[in-house]
């Protein structure tokens, strides 16, 4: 069986730049997969790539075994891929409501939308007493679980999460972790995520990826990994 | 309750102030949720007032279409312009510099002029209800005369020239025609004016025009004239303040249409992803929203707003209808827009009500040649205090 995403030696970049040299990387059904590197190693740019956010110049992307890239961020966001980008990037200026309610713009059922927006403030208590304010009030980590929880109102099938421990205090990135955990292990959300902190990362995740200018240049299993000699030098400052 | 002339003429002009603010702030939102969008300047967009303004003239005096629906023609006229300007003109340069778009919105603008100009042709027209002279002088009686002449008869600023000739005498029934230099662009040059110095037909350069008064008022309007206007004062034996009804027309339709797209920005789905896109519009797609829809709607409902605008003003003022109207509400309205803080709807009712109570006090009060100067300095005065209009934050753009 084809995996659910896959990266078949994928260039892209911007402008003369190219970031991404030939990238291969594959996500099966249910899993965690960490993409780690250093700042401009591209992890950033492959999610933007599966998101459509960025074109692809060479090689392909496959969803369910089809091709997917060329197309609109629009049609990725029907497949089920959700991309919770860097940066949170909510919309600061609507309310805690309507950045759900925008995480659920293409669903057509108004009674599930309202079921799992109830989900959500379940899930992040902290939302919930502050569903009518505006979400660029939030705290840094409350405004990474709402955008987490955006992303989940779409009911991804696969969900693309950038640097969601970005900016926040150890201890509200480990709840990010647990929750992020919590929902593979609960409700079967495949999780691709690029973080910076690899020793977050790999406890997350199965499986990982080392991306270093462009190229996958390390995979395998998280334990194996983490107990790489390289990688405990390079990422885990060991 | 009869009223002294300076507090009628106090009434007269607020209501014109409400009426052309109104207008620009209908005309204004068209810019700033354009701009808040796809953060262009659509310079075109006073056009769309126009073709909106022409086609209900058109509509209305060949097919003979009823007026509503003759307005709700041109909206829906205008709403296609809108989109096929999006399509056309702007679409395939927005990935290019916004220099280029903004060059491109003045090509259309002038491409839209020139194409109703070669249409029309470039006569000043005017919806034929409008041209029934109800005239009405200082508080006299209201009198109905079908007389072409006093078509002309729109508003006199207190600051305006006073009578400069008696062309001719009283007629059988006692009414005299009195000369006024009256400022063309609100009334129509060029008409027929028995007795009065031939129009010039020119649109910038103040005519004039013949008022049909009677015999005994005539002595009131030697000295400084009163503000006329003859839809405002006609009453009952003409001492009580009848609501002009179009002005009323005007306020509603604008006050609806706000309110109206208020309530779709604020509540709807369609509402939320246009915040959303002005908000950023990469994440928007990455919910689902196809930008390039959102910005096809923001057109036409603008567009459509525009039309509104330009009709409603048009039935009142009378006279105005060409090719080259849309050039000054558009200038005015994006000033309004500007100022009120671009992006920003209520920004947009604010300026442009700013600006129609600018214009229509100066044009009372100190003189009509300097009203548009009074808007400008306005706008000019906000922007040095707060570069980012009234209600506009520092670094943001809304919807």
């Amino acid at each position: 069986m084809a995996p659910l995403l896959e990266l078949d030696q994928v260039w892209a970049g911007y402008g003369p730049m190219e970031v991404l040299r030939g990238v291969s990387l594959h996500v099966a059904q249910g899993e965690i997969v960490a993409l780690i590197g250093a700042n401009g190693a591209g992890k950033t740019t492959t999610l933007n790539v599966i998101s459509n956010v960025v074109p692809v110049r060479r090689g392909a992307v496959r969803w369910e075994g089809a091709p997917s890239s060329g197309g609109s961020i629009v049609e990725t966001v029907r497949r089920g891929i959700i991309h919770v980008p860097e940066g949170r990037r909510l919309f600061a200026d609507m309310t805690i409501d309507e950045n759900l309610e925008m995480g659920a713009f293409l669903r057509e059922d108004p009674a599930g939308v309202r079921d799992d927006r109830e989900r959500m403030f379940a899930l992040f208590p902290r939302l919930k007493e502050r569903r009518e304010q505006r979400a660029g009030s939030l705290s840094g980590g409350e405004q990474q679980m709402l955008a987490i929880a955006r992303g989940l109102m779409a009911r991804p099938r696969l969900l693309l999460l950038d640097e969601p421990s970005l900016g926040l205090a150890p201890i509200v990135s480990q709840q990010i972790f647990r929750t992020v955990r919590a929902l593979n292990a609960e409700q079967g959300v495949t999780v691709l995520i690029v973080e910076q902190n690899a020793h977050a990362a790999l406890e997350l995740a199965q499986r990982a990826y080392v991306l270093e200018t462009g190229c996958v240049c390390m995979s395998g299993v998280s334990k194996d990994l983490r107990d790489d000699p390289r990688v405990r030098a390079a990422y885990l400052g060991e | 309750m009869p009223l002294e002339l300076a507090e009628a003429s106090l009434l007269l002009t607020f209501f014109n102030a409400l009426t052309e603010g109104s207008t620009y702030a209908l005309i204004a939102v068209g810019y700033t949720m354009v701009y808040g969008i796809v953060k262009l300047i659509n310079f075109a967009h006073g056009e769309v007032y126009m073709v909106g303004a022409v086609t209900a003239w058109w509509l209305f005096v060949t097919p003979q279409v009823p007026l509503l629906a003759a307005l709700l023609l041109a909206m829906a006229v205008c709403a296609a312009l809108g989109l096929a300007l999006d399509r056309v003109a702007y679409r395939p340069l927005r990935r290019s510099t916004r220099l280029a778009a903004l060059i491109t919105a003045i090509g259309m603008s002038l491409v839209l002029q020139t194409t109703v100009q070669l249409t029309f042709g470039a006569k000043f027209e005017a919806f034929p209800e409008t041209t029934r002279a109800r005239v009405l002088v200082d508080g006299c009686p209201a009198r109905e005369r079908p007389d072409p002449a006093a078509r002309a008869v729109v508003t006199l600023g207190l600051g305006s020239q006073p009578p400069v000739a008696q062309p001719a005498g009283p007629t059988p029934d006692g009414w005299v025609p009195v000369a006024w230099t009256v400022d063309a662009r609100t009334s129509e040059p060029g008409g027929p004016t028995p007795g009065g110095p031939p129009g010039e037909g020119a649109a910038d350069a103040p005519t004039s025009a013949v008022l049909w008064v009677e015999a005994a008022h005539v002595r009131r309007l030697q000295g400084t004239p009163p503000a006329l206007n003859a839809d405002v004062l006609a009453g009952a034996g003409g001492e009580r303040l009848k609501l002009p009804l179009k002005d009323v027309l005007i306020w509603v339709a604008a006050a609806g249409m706000m309110l109206g797209l208020h309530l779709l920005v604020q509540r709807t789905k369609v509402g939320r992803a246009m915040r959303a896109c002005a908000l950023d519009q990469t994440t928007a797609a990455l919910m689902g929203v196809s930008v390039d829809r959102v910005i096809a709607y923001t057109f036409m409902i603008g567009s459509a707003m525009a039309a509104v605008a330009g009709v409603l003003y048009s039935l009142k003022v009378g006279g105005n209808i060409s090719f080259r109207m849309g050039y000054y509400p558009g200038v005015i309205a994006f000033a309004a827009a500007v100022l009120g803080g671009i992006g920003n709807l209520k920004g947009a009712l604010l300026g442009g009500m700013l600006l129609g109570f600018t214009k229509a006090f100066c044009a009372t009060y100190l003189s009509s040649d300097y009203d548009f100067a009074a808007c400008f300095s306005v706008m000019i005065g906000v922007i040095i205090f707060r570069p980012y209009g009234l209600l506009g934050r520092p670094g943001a753009t809304r919807a």
